[in-house]
């Protein structure tokens, strides 16, 4: 039941948002989110609700959808950060853009509490849709072209990922007799050995897109130049977790056995897209792109995490999708102010502007020193569990990854100085309004909250690993 | 006889109709009302014979089952939709409505045919209206539109016609619902007989290669026009190749279904391909619906029951997006009739709701869940699936990617701030037209969120394999 | 039996084109002066008005359906009640037609 008011309150919300004026359009979506907000936490402490009813009868398709460990905090991180995007995004965007903005929280609350494998993948789809019209109508000088090639690259990846889902059904009805899209009984599928590589990859590519991992990113660095900052801090804190989601919810069951079989290979692969992104944001020039490639970075460690199978990195990953999703939003929201005081993006040597806006400095050093995965901060933790996942059986993408961090320190504290230190060659800016500390404040203390408490979550998460980590168990002790 | 009331109240009121038109010149749409009524009692009373048994009518030569029964909704509904698009203009001349019934009462025939020579009439019965309606405005394009369309037409009637006599040679029947008893002596005549048929048909649903003329009509003739050729026709001439390949070529798939599997690849990468380029919305229609026909032929290639619900599905949510879609461009177009790409300029903003309508209906021809057109998708896939055809499988995704640019370029003028154009500003809403989109808008909506009634109706409408035992 | 295809499409091939490739050829003059039956023609040559063919195509409609009629008539005992409904319904039509075409003034030369 509980259900039905998260995913009715944004969408109903939208509608009654692109009913009222335009003037009141912020305040209203704003008032929704939070509603949605109390909803989640009224989730949080009541009973673990699930909702299942029939919905294609014909197919075995039903409309289920479970807030287990690893889905209830990517769902709470959605509620909070599309709050706090409604709070950061200028009211003179229109009711429009409001309405695409709920509509968005929509489709990612069903996109994580989705266990159905159809309806996964409609609100998998359904993502893309309000995001490409969000670039289109509302952003830079190029965001058109943004928009297309986030729409028809993601598309490129979904759809094939789309015959991996019938695949998938139709081999399970052959198998039993029956349909069903219910991720948790098309374990133990009997695929030909034949299809087995092209149905994984269909997949993992679909996967690797939406993250991105590399080398799928090529619709990154505009649709995150591009977009308002608001938007560039949803898509990149909470969409990007869809793909590294993606692996957990549904890879995981299904793939177990090739997800074994291939895991050499895979680690090789996000290595590769972990040091990629890490040397690319040391040598960009605009701030909005160090960002970008750290997330990328990042992204490649949480995937690091999972392929590693282990409980420990799997858990570490479930982990850092939370924490990378407040960080990294937090980050690209406090950019998007410096944008808006300096009027460009690009950062050139130092340029002081901590003199004369202090706040805005403390925020955006801290937001960066967890991103960098300060001791303390969540970064640090779940960075921590991934490598020690990785530890036992291979030592040699645990030491990538640790040098990785290294890096991550380098690109953060370049970028904090580059922007806020030195003797300030460019006019100072103001500093923080009152409002934007009111949304930055619940952000940075949720961070702290999550670093110094993250069994709050793993203790949560690691239930709903139970079937990964009974697997890796399976695999002889491996763990 | 019971069975044929729904086409008897048609051509009743499309007589009628033009009596009307004839007798009362003065009485405003009133052509129009009388031929509506006969469309919805049609469609009622088609609708009352859900529960009927296959059989076979008429000394063989037509076949009632679900499966026309449904053929017999879609039409009327793309009728009635084109009916209500062209209602109040009077530059279409006041013939339009009985013109429009006679050509979906030939729409109704071809769902129904179980002889060749019922195809033949049934697609005669569907063109000739139309290379009149083509023309309707009297316009230079008009003219040229209905010309082209004539004289291709009448080249594949005369292949079609070559086609079937060429099957009665082989089998000498004509009733192809017993070709599978028949098993023909002469095959090499039946092969070449099935070719020709085959090719007739493609002409009349615009498979590529014999697609050419579609952009060009469709640019040519009235908006309303163009909406029943594109829903309408497409729905007769799939109808009737489904049948005549499931009934008449039953136990012979391994020839006909690679072939069908090739072009139907084939067009729907080049129909939406091509479609990508253009800044004709009517053109681009035009292509959009040559790649729709490829995804319609995946349900027949698969040749499965399965496949033959699924292409029976997909033409609802098809229909119902070209509704919406076709139903936006009357709007803009108003006493014109050419919309480009440019004239979309700033809809979102001036036209908030006219706009979000052309955005559900490209979405919906796109494929983009909780629209009509996803479900239909993938329950093609599925389908593909089944019948072990990855090749098709992909096809539709490619031929769905590369859809995507055409789709989106629409939908992206939309949101240019710069400068609103003048048709959208000038734009007046009629009452008809909101019907119509209201209908697409619903539908298209409806299906995509809760498709299983739909899904549970078609289920039943295609278990009509029973009848190729002859 | 492909011998013998090739066969007939080379004698048709021949038969199309061997006297256009052989034979002499002296355009101009009187070859461009229009032919009926060897009578020179009296008035100049253009288009006939479209009038005619209006007329031409309703005579020919109306002509073809009422010879139809007339199998009908004569078989009237074997085709009984059954028959003698449907020709009436086919009459019918063909009235309502001839109304149309009254009524739009399709009758009138101008």
């Amino acid at each position: 039941m509980l259900w039905i008011f998260l995913l009715g309150i944004p969408l109903v919300g939208a509608f009654v948002t692109l009913a009222v004026s335009n003037g009141v359009a912020k305040v209203t979506a704003e008032v929704i989110a939070g509603i949605e907000v109390l909803a989640f936490i009224a989730f949080l402490v009541g009973p673990r609700a699930t909702l299942d009813l029939s919905w294609i009868p014909a197919w075995g398709i039903r409309f289920h959808l479970t807030a287990d460990g690893l889905a209830l905090f990517l769902l709470g991180l959605t509620a909070v950060m599309s709050l706090v995007a409604i709070f950061a995004s200028k009211a003179d965007y229109g009711r429009t853009y409001f309405f695409w903005v709920l509509f968005l929280e929509f489709a990612s609350m069903g996109l994580f509490g989705a266990v159905d494998l159809f309806l996964f993948y409609v609100f998998w789809e359904l993502v893309l849709i309000p995001v490409f019209f969000l670039l289109t109508g509302w952003s830079g000088a190029r965001g058109r072209l943004a928009a297309l090639k986030w729409l028809i690259m993601n598309l490129f990846g979904s759809l094939f990922m789309l015959i991996g889902v019938v695949a998938v059904a139709v081999i399970y009805q052959q198998n039993t007799g029956h349909f069903s899209f219910e991720i948790a009984s098309l374990t133990h599928l009997a695929i030909s050995p034949a299809a087995q590589p092209w149905i994984f990859g269909s997949f993992a590519l679909a996967f690797a897109i939406k993250a991105p991992l590399w080398p799928f990113h090529g619709w990154m660095p505009d649709a995150y130049g591009e977009a308002p900052p608001p938007i560039t801090s949803l898509v990149a804190g909470v969409l990007s977790k869809a793909g590294v989601f993606g692996f957990l919810r549904v890879m995981l069951p299904i793939f177990a056995p090739e997800l074994a079989r291939y895991q050499t290979g895979l680690l090789i692969w996000v290595a590769v897209g972990l040091v990629y992104g890490a040397f690319m944001a040391v040598r960009q020039r605009d701030m909005k792109m160090v960002t970008a490639y750290a997330s990328l970075s990042h992204l490649s460690m949480i995937a690091l995490g999972i392929f590693s199978l282990t409980a420990a990195g799997i858990v570490g990953a479930t982990f850092l999708m939370v924490a990378h999703g407040l960080m990294v939003g937090g980050l690209f929201l406090i950019l998007g102010v410096v944008e808006e005081r300096i009027g460009h993006r690009e950062f050139n040597g130092v340029m002081g502007l901590n003199q004369g806006a202090p706040r805005l400095a403390t925020y955006f050093l801290f937001f960066a020193l967890a991103a960098l995965g300060l001791p303390g901060l969540p970064g640090f933790a779940g960075e921590y569990m991934i490598i020690q996942g990785l530890v036992a059986h291979e030592v040699v993408f645990a030491g990538i990854a640790g040098f990785v961090l290294v890096v991550a320190a380098w690109y953060m504290l370049r970028l904090f100085q580059g922007i806020m230190q030195g003797r300030p060659n460019a006019p100072a800016v103001a500093d923080l309004s009152r409002g934007q500390v009111a949304w930055l404040v619940p952000m940075a203390l949720l961070i702290v909250v999550i670093g110094v408490w993250p069994a709050g979550i793993t203790s949560q998460a690691v239930p709903s690993l139970f079937h990964a980590v009974h697997f890796v168990a399976d695999r002889g002790g491996k763990n | 006889m019971g069975y044929l009331i729904p086409e008897v109240l048609l051509a009743g009121g499309a007589l009628l109709a033009l009596l009307a038109v004839a007798m009362l010149p003065n009485a405003k749409n009133l052509g129009s009302w009388i031929v509506l009524l006969a469309m919805l009692a049609a469609g009622v009373d088609a609708a009352s014979m859900w529960g009927v048994t296959a059989k076979l009518i008429m000394s063989d030569t037509m076949a009632i089952d679900k499966y026309s029964i449904l053929v017999t909704e879609f039409v009327l509904l793309a009728g009635a939709s084109s009916l209500l698009l062209a209602w109040n203009a009077d530059r279409f001349g006041a013939e339009l409505p009985p013109l429009m019934a006679i050509s979906v009462l030939g729409m109704m025939t071809l769902g129904t045919a179980a002889n060749l020579m019922v195809v033949f009439v049934g697609i005669e019965l569907l063109s000739l209206p139309l290379y009149i309606l083509a023309a309707s405005t009297r316009t230079r394009a008009g003219g040229e539109a209905a010309l082209k369309y004539l004289l291709l037409g009448a080249f594949s009637s005369g292949i079609l016609l070559f086609g079937m006599a060429l099957l009665y040679g082989a089998t000498s029947s004509l009733t192809f619902v017993v070709y599978p008893a028949i098993t023909a002596a002469n095959t090499w005549l039946l092969w070449s007989g099935l070719g020709l048929v085959l090719v007739g048909i493609a002409f009349k649903l615009a498979i590529v290669p014999f697609h050419m003329w579609v952009p060009d009509v469709y640019e040519g003739s009235p908006t309303p026009v163009t909406h029943l050729m594109a829903f309408g026709t497409k729905v007769g001439a799939a109808i009737i190749l489904l049948r005549l390949l499931a009934f008449g070529f039953y136990g012979q798939d391994g020839s006909w279904g690679t072939l069908i599997g090739y072009l139907a690849v084939l067009t729907m990468i080049v129909g939406n391909l091509l479609a990508v380029p253009q800044l004709n919305l009517k053109r681009l229609l035009g292509y959009s619906g040559i790649g729709h026909a490829g995804f319609l032929l995946v349900g027949i290639a698969t040749h499965s029951v399965d496949g033959a619900n699924a292409m029976m599905f997909y033409l609802l949510p098809y229909g119902l997006a070209a509704m919406a879609v076709f139903g936006v461009l009357r709007l803009i177009e108003g006493q014109g009739d050419e919309v480009t790409l440019s004239d979309l300029r700033g809809m979102a903003y001036r036209r908030p709701w006219l706009a979000a309508v052309l955005i559900v209906g490209m979405l919906s021809f796109a494929g983009i869940p909780l629209t009509g057109g996803f479900v239909g998708k993938f329950f093609l896939l599925q389908a593909a699936l089944f019948a072990s055809q990855p090749g098709l499988a992909v096809g539709i995704v490619v031929g769905t990617l590369v859809g995507l640019f055409a789709y989106l370029r629409p939908l992206q003028m939309l949101f240019q701030r710069t400068e609103v154009s003048a048709k959208v500003q000038h734009l007046r809403w009629s009452v008809a037209g909101a019907v119509v989109l209201g209908v697409a808008v619903v539908g298209t909506i409806g299906i995509g969120v809760y498709p299983a009634p739909l899904v549970h109706i078609v289920s039943q409408s295609a278990n009509f394999y029973w009848l190729t035992g002859g | 039996m492909l011998i013998y295809l090739i066969v007939s499409l080379l004698v048709v091939l021949q038969m199309s084109f061997a006297s256009d490739i052989m034979g002499p050829k002296a355009p101009g003059g009187l070859k461009k002066v229009t032919y009926e039956s060897g009578i020179v023609p009296e008035a100049p040559v253009g288009y006939f008005s479209v009038r005619f063919y209006r007329v031409a195509m309703l005579f020919m409609i109306f002509d073809v359906v009422i010879m139809a009629l007339y199998p009908w008539a004569t078989s009237l005992h074997v085709l009984k009640a059954h028959g003698f409904y449907n020709g009436l319904a086919f009459f019918a039509i063909v009235v309502v037609a001839f109304l149309y075409v009254w009524r739009k003034g399709g009758f009138q030369w101008h």
